[in-house]
């Protein structure tokens, strides 16, 4: 019992850090949400559950909600499938294998900031050079961000660009850390390779994969700076994340209990889905 | 455990001589902190006499801090918290925004030398001057009269058919009309609020100036300027990517002869002269609702400075204050953006600011139409509605009726 | 066969890695152009002009972000490494139901989004005087980076043998000492790697800074590029330029980690 209570001890420093500079302003917040304090004035006064109720009724919202399962989960899938084919391609050895490595894992060292402002560069009708190319085939120029679906799914696609090279990288230490001799059996029994990617490689790439879908699970609901400099969550509101979304209650409509009703949703699914996926990868570990 | 503490006690140390370095407050120095949300040569001519201020007083020290363009969510997150910057630039809003929060200047010695247009700006419902102007800011819209001329616009048009009209022949002679930058929804909104002043407020024969100013106005009468600006969308008479370009698309747009027109401020001829500097493009009256209307200029007030009325260092901001509204001061912020200074006693030469005076003294000028006729908070609204209706998430009718109901909630708070 | 294939893989990995680059080639060719050229991005100038990044540099705006941000990814990622090793011992070693809670507590507080927090956090930051300070945004960066590190390093143990533990437990050993005796030799390799997943995300950190550190003396490198991009000026080949530059140091960071990286990665973390 002792052991218990100084090893627990241990963890004290991050929890305390964690408790001043997450919980209790989490706390506050929920305190905030219910309230219909504009954000900068003295006084405010408590609406119950109001502000709740409006979320789900606000178009607007709903759609920044399912902006951000859609970038995401999307993200999470493309990323983890990508990742997966480069990790294999780039896994067997060949000359200038490391620079490509670093090539695409360089992405992954700008700020999504910058990152966005580039890509502006690339998307943009005028002048842009994804226009260039299209003007070079003789085909008419395009407004890329101008509708909102296409908008998202540009979002969706340069964070996975981005990204991407990340998932490639715990692909790869993950494929390192299969051993030779797992390969010997299924290759005198005369299995393809398909069959032996199926059989051996994708079940012991598991912890790898987890870490994955985790990691990128987290970038994706998070996603912030990319839209703030590339749509500004235009056109009209179609391309907004619910993190956008909460800047823009809070500091422009300053509606900053709404703002942080909306805030203590996306905390509460996101604790419920981060529980449930949990539970499934330990069901199967059982 | 024991080697936990010593590692904690190290970080502890290390943080602690971070902060000690942090914070080195010279003794017996008051400083003053200063926020400026202007950028480019504005903030370079507060700089300049923030520094000669600073040489001048051994006792205080003027420091300056520029938010840039997160400048008013950072002050709106001091205003939540009551802790504001000693002396902070009202870009626009000293009244509407910021007046709980501002000393009156009703008493200072230069408060007499105000132009009474731009005093009448920074001065509440109680009679209270709240910030000192430095500047009259004319807005109306840029106009490239190289693309006019080429197009066989021969004159600048003044009536709203006239401006369709030019619009047809540009778009013709194979130009772009006018030029929108969506991407930031202030430049949709600044848009809809020039043409709802020459639609609704600026006609003899079409105003509802009275009703928007006491609450009894109909708003289904909006739908007129939503459908007006939808059709010059819908007629190609703005660019392609109108949702999604942004303001340096504007300024190459004017700077190459592609664009006529841009419904943008002086920053937009001033940067546009730095990408051409031979570029033919000025400020143009606003176009009249119908035929006997006159075009009009729109002024108010861009650079101005507040003293926060809860200042530690009330005596220090007041004679900062005093120091920045000395004329050879307010005409050097003035002029770094080419506007005519708000004081009668500030000698202007420069030719150009001299014309723009003479400009002033020729026409109708009129205020912001968000300013004047809309409670506080409707800026946004207007973001909102302009941005909703272009990209078709709004008809003209539901966005009519968002701004009715956003007008009524927020005259009832006021 | 064999020798087609593997033509046409590094073919394919050519391909990838020109795809991933192209953004950065055209932030540099942006870089490289004066603000009235308006030829195709894609297309170099006819011209060798730095001046956009000599005026980027001459201004000195620009070195002093870098020193801010250099000194808060240093402390902060000092922190992360420390603590969140310390704390993973125990969430890796206790089984049961309170590892559960304490993996999923740490699980959520990654997903956190921050801007849910920021308008409590800030008013917290304000009463404790730690707007404007270095240790404000190291501690905030800090708190919010550590579960990254706890879940990273708590993988890693549980890879390690607890009979290695319960050795030195039976020599005599206490918690603290089989951390720093036994563990904390063998964390060695994911250093690498977590100090690349969270110290990249420190230094690129965009909405703590935006709020916590508004004294421009103490800007980070992001929030400066931010005014730069955000100005309303024509000046975005200047942007591009200060832009390319912010990416150098991380990238050269990487460079030289990426070694210890992969192999920290798999020695561990994803076995």
């Amino acid at each position: 019992m002792r052991r218990r209570r100084s090893l627990y001890a241990m963890a004290l420093p991050a929890v305390i850090l964690i408790i001043a500079f997450v919980f209790i302003p989490l706390v506050s917040g929920i305190r905030i949400s219910l309230t219909d304090w504009n954000g900068f004035s003295q006084s405010s006064s408590f609406v119950g559950l109001r502000n709740y109720i409006n979320l789900f009724q606000d178009q607007r919202i709903l759609n920044s909600i399912k902006n951000t399962f859609y970038v995401g989960i999307g993200d999470t899938i493309l990323q983890c499938v990508f990742g997966l084919l480069y990790a294999l391609i780039l896994n067997h050895k060949f000359r200038g294998r490391s620079a490509i490595r670093a090539i695409i894992y360089l992405t992954v060292m700008v700020s999504s900031l910058i990152m966005g402002y580039i890509w502006y560069f690339i998307v943009q009708y005028d002048n842009g050079a994804l226009n260039d190319i299209l003007a070079f085939f003789g085909l008419d120029p395009v407004d890329w961000l101008g509708n909102g679906k296409r908008a998202v799914n540009f979002i969706l696609c340069i964070n996975s660009m981005q990204f991407v090279g990340q998932a490639m990288v715990i692909y790869l230490a993950g494929l390192q850390g299969i051993p030779r001799e797992m390969y010997e059996a299924p290759m005198i029994d005369g299995a393809t390779p398909v069959q032996t990617f199926f059989r051996i490689t994708l079940p012991l790439l598991k912890p790898a994969i987890i870490t994955n879908i985790t990691l990128k699970l987290i970038g994706g609901l998070q996603m912030y700076d990319l839209v703030v400099a590339l749509t500004g969550g235009g056109p009209g509101f179609s391309s907004h994340t619910i993190s956008t979304m909460i800047n823009y209650l809070y500091f422009d409509s300053q509606n900053a209990g709404y703002s942080a009703s909306l805030g203590v949703v996306l905390f509460i699914m996101i604790m419920s889905a981060t529980i449930i996926v949990n539970k499934v990868i330990r069901r199967n570990e059982e | 455990m024991k080697r936990i503490l010593y590692v904690l006690t190290l970080v502890l140390i290390a943080l602690s001589a971070v902060y000690a370095g942090g914070s080195n407050e010279e003794s017996g120095k008051t400083t003053l902190e200063f926020a400026i949300k202007e950028t480019g040569s504005t903030l370079e001519a507060y700089k300049q006499i923030v520094d000669s201020f600073n040489a001048e007083h051994e006792d205080i020290k003027v420091e300056i801090s520029d938010y840039g363009k997160d400048y008013q969510t950072l002050m709106k997150t001091k205003m939540a918290t009551n802790d504001l910057p000693d002396l902070f630039t009202t870009h626009g809003w000293a009244v509407a925004l910021y007046g709980d929060y501002l000393y009156p200047l009703n008493d200072r010695p230069w408060a007499e030398h105000l132009f009474p247009e731009i005093r009448s700006t920074d001065t509440d419902r109680e009679g209270n001057l709240v910030a000192l102007p430095m500047d009259i800011d004319i807005t109306g819209l840029v106009c490239n009269d190289t693309v006019l001329e080429k197009s066989g616009v021969e004159e600048r048009p003044s009536t709203l058919s006239e401006f369709i009209a030019a619009c047809q022949k540009i778009k013709e002679a194979g130009f772009t009309p006018i030029h929108i930058a969506g991407k930031d929804p202030s430049d949709v909104a600044g848009l809809f609020s020039r043409l709802s002043l020459s639609i609704l407020t600026m006609s003899n024969t079409h105003s509802y100036a009275e009703e928007l100013l006491d609450g009894t106005f109909d708003w289904s009468c909006y739908d007129e300027v939503g459908n007006f600006v939808l059709s010059l969308v819908e007629n190609g008479y703005t660019n392609v990517d109108y949702l999604t370009a942004d303001k340096s698309g504007t300024y190459r747009g004017l700077a190459q002869d592609k664009v006529a027109f841009a419904f943008q401020s002086n920053l937009t001829i001033a940067e546009v002269r730095k990408l051409n500097p031979d570029a033919n493009v000025s400020m143009m009256e606003i176009p009249g609702y119908t035929e006997g209307d006159s075009s009009f200029l729109i002024s108010g007030e861009r650079d101005a400075v507040g003293v926060w009325k809860d200042s530690e260092h009330l005596e220090e901001a007041l004679e900062f204050i005093d120091y920045l509204a000395q004329p050879e001061n307010v005409l050097l912020v003035a002029q770094a953006y080419s506007l005519p200074p708000s004081m009668d006693n500030a000698e202007v030469t420069d030719p150009g600011i001299l014309e723009i005076l003479d400009q002033i003294k020729g026409s109708v000028v009129t205020n912001h139409f968000d300013r004047m006729y809309l409670p506080d908070g409707m800026w946004n609204t207007l973001k909102v509605y302009g941005t909703s209706v272009l990209s078709g998430e709004m008809s003209v009718r539901d966005g009519s009726m968002m701004m009715q109901a956003d007008y009524e909630r927020l005259r009832n708070n006021a | 066969m064999k020798k087609a294939v593997k033509r046409a893989r590094i073919a394919i990995s050519v391909l990838i890695a020109a795809f991933h680059f192209a953004p950065i080639y055209i932030l540099i060719m942006v870089s490289l152009k004066r603000a009235n050229d308006f030829s195709s991005r894609w297309l170099p100038p006819a011209y060798l002009d730095l001046s956009n990044y000599m005026e980027v540099l001459i201004d000195g705006s620009l070195l002093r972000a870098f020193g801010n941000t250099i000194i808060i990814t240093l402390s902060a990622s000092v922190l992360v490494l420390l603590l969140g090793g310390i704390c993973a011992y125990p969430v890796a070693r206790i089984r049961g139901r309170l590892s559960t809670i304490i993996t999923n507590i740490v699980l959520a507080v990654m997903m956190i989004p921050s801007l849910s927090v920021i308008v409590p956090l800030y008013t917290q930051m304000l009463s404790l005087g730690a707007i404007n300070t270095y240790w404000g945004i190291i501690l905030v960066l800090t708190a919010y980076n550590l579960p990254m590190s706890v879940f990273l390093f708590s993988n890693f143990i549980r890879n390690i043998p607890e009979e290695l533990d319960e050795a030195a437990a039976l020599d005599g050993c206490r918690d603290t000492r089989i951390f720093f005796s036994v563990i904390m030799p063998q964390l060695q390799p994911v250093v690498a790697s977590v100090l690349i997943l969270t110290g990249v995300k420190i230094w690129n950190d965009y909405k703590y800074a935006l709020y916590f550190l508004q004294d421009n003396h103490k800007e980070t490198i992001t929030l400066y590029i931010s005014k730069f991009f955000s100005d309303f000026s024509v000046d975005m080949n200047q942007a591009a330029a200060a832009a390319f530059l912010a990416i150098i140091p991380v990238c050269a960071v990487f460079l030289f980690l990426q070694k210890y990286f992969i192999t920290g990665l798999s020695e561990g973390s994803v076995k």
